[in-house]
């Protein structure tokens, strides 16, 4: 959606404007909300859809190189995902990983998933999480030349590498 | 519990805090089940199946408040699907759908887990004041017993999968919901939420309306929900909560030293049309009550009986027919709502 002042730039928020006790909405780019006096502002989750839309749209490669590969749990194509703003299954973010890569970028900055595991399912990458953890503590050990402790915590990466899951030790 | 008796509890999230800037604190975590296409994507007998599946586990949990009941949204009418959508419940999107759909809910509403909605699960938990890290947990608790029964869909690199990649990573959206009057009336509220949108920051207004015309209420919530740790997401939103906090009783505290008569003349003209009105729209209402609820905040006006989350929720259009148990007109809403909020602020 344009925006309703300048109709030249994308509109990025909703703006609420109280005139003489009434009040309107208006969809303004940035510049042109930075310029309105007296607003108070609200990003509405109204106009999600049609950004995110926008943001699968602003995928090059999508673009660039059209391509007809559908999910093969879903039958999805990239194509479709787009027009609706949604992934069709969770398979589809294995299928289209490449095309996801920038947009997921774009809307959460780049990270990769740092946050829960669920317990179950994820027993063996808990395992592997804690093993990678402790390897950072040991080097950091070793470089402050606190071998004592860092033998507590090679014992306890070895422990871990005995029982299943765990990644063999390079070292 | 019968289904009006549930549905007409008060929810824990509008009990009164001691918080007076802080209504409430949600949290909601974002589930898919991994052998399912997403809700969007599902067949009717698909939707049914799922909406089969997790309520069997839904209502098999046990433990303390986590006696949920299972409501199948086909079975409710207008009106009570717009009761749990004024009480914060369900989202007004899950109520507007077709199909195999619905919401458990705890005995209190502490937690209200929407089933079909834009994802599978949606499980939230609502707490009155500034709760976020306590609404985590028990949310955490709750998703813990239902991973152990239930397949999620989950990838290493990109964590619990969402239909919606805006929510993909920890599923999880943290919300508090403030009352700001102090800065609305400063006109400083522009700048102080304008900061807080920089800051990796949503907000928008109760029912997700106008803000001035809503009671001066915002929602604020985190945006990124994947390259952060639920800790990290809540930590951040914490402290952003109580610098909105602190901006605005410092706001409170520039009104009544610089304009205290015109302050005092606000909330109490507040207080006595509340108390005297025999027709209020529900916009004049919520206004009213924000005034009303200033004023008792600042040590200004007594307590009314009722705290104001409740006069909100209980006078909009869905909660006050429901409550009154008959279909009403909106001229008969007005003079309903106005005889409600005399009995209740009394």
């Amino acid at each position: 959606m344009l925006c309703q002042h300048c109709k030249q730039q994308e509109a990025i928020m909703q703006l609420f404007i109280t005139e003489n006790g009434n009040t309107r909405e208006v969809y303004l780019c940035e510049s042109c909300a930075k310029k309105t006096q007296e607003v108070s502002f609200v990003f509405h989750p109204a106009i999600v859809p049609e950004f995110l839309q926008a943001l699968f749209g602003f995928n090059s490669t999508a673009k660039d190189q059209p391509t007809e590969t559908a999910c093969p749990k879903c039958g999805l194509s990239f194509s479709q995902i787009t027009q609706v703003g949604k992934l069709g299954c969770s398979t589809c973010y294995e299928t289209f990983e490449t095309q996801l890569e920038p947009l997921l970028r774009r809307v959460h900055g780049g990270g990769q998933n740092v946050g829960k595991i669920p317990a179950r399912r994820g027993a063996t990458l808990i395992k592997r999480m804690e093993q990678r953890k402790l390897k950072e503590t040991l080097q950091a050990l070793i470089q402050q030349e606190a071998f004592e402790e860092a033998a507590v915590v090679r014992d306890q990466i070895r422990k871990i590498e005995q029982s299943a899951g765990g990644e063999k030790s390079d070292s | 519990m019968i289904r009006k008796e549930l549905l007409l509890q008060h929810s824990a999230w509008m009990s009164e805090t001691d918080s007076p800037v802080v209504i409430s604190s949600r949290v909601r975590l974002a589930r898919n089940l991994e052998d399912f296409p997403f809700p969007h994507g599902l067949s009717q007998e698909g939707a049914a199946q799922v909406e089969k599946t997790v309520a069997q586990v839904l209502t098999d949990t046990e433990g303390e408040n986590k006696e949920l009941s299972y409501i199948p949204l086909t079975e409710l009418n207008s009106i009570e699907q717009q009761v749990l959508i004024e009480k914060h419940l369900i989202s007004p999107s899950l109520g507007g759908a077709t199909g195999a759909r619905g919401v458990a809910l705890a005995p209190d509403h502490r937690y209200a887990v929407m089933v079909n909605e834009e994802d599978h699960l949606r499980v939230q938990v609502l707490l009155p004041g500034n709760q976020l890290l306590e609404s985590h947990r028990l949310a955490t608790e709750l998703d813990d017993l239902l991973e152990a029964k239930l397949d999620f869909a989950y990838r290493e690199s990109q964590g619990y999968l969402t239909a919606c990649p805006t929510n993909v990573g920890t599923g999880l959206r943290a919300s508090v919901m403030v009352h700001l009057p102090g800065l609305v009336i400063t006109k400083q509220v522009q700048q102080v939420l304008g900061a807080v949108t920089r800051l990796g920051l949503a907000v928008r207004g109760l029912y997700g309306e106008g803000s001035q015309a809503f009671g001066h209420i915002f929602q604020v919530s985190n945006q990124i929900t994947l390259g952060k740790s639920e800790e990290d997401i809540l930590t951040h939103l914490d402290a952003v909560t109580r610098q909105i906090v602190e901006h605005e009783l410092q706001a409170r505290e520039l009104l009544r030293q610089q304009t205290p008569i015109h302050l005092e003349d606000k909330v109490w003209r507040a207080r006595g049309t509340l108390q005297n009105a025999r027709l209020l729209s529900s916009e004049d209402a919520i206004h009213l009550l924000s005034h009303d609820r200033l004023g008792t905040d600042m040590g200004l006006l007594p307590k009314t009986k009722d705290c104001f989350a409740t006069l909100i929720v209980d006078t909009r259009p869905g909660c006050l027919q429901y409550i009154l148990d008959r279909e009403l007109d909106p001229s008969q809403r007005d003079e309903e709502r106005a005889r409600l909020i005399r009995e209740r602020i009394a």
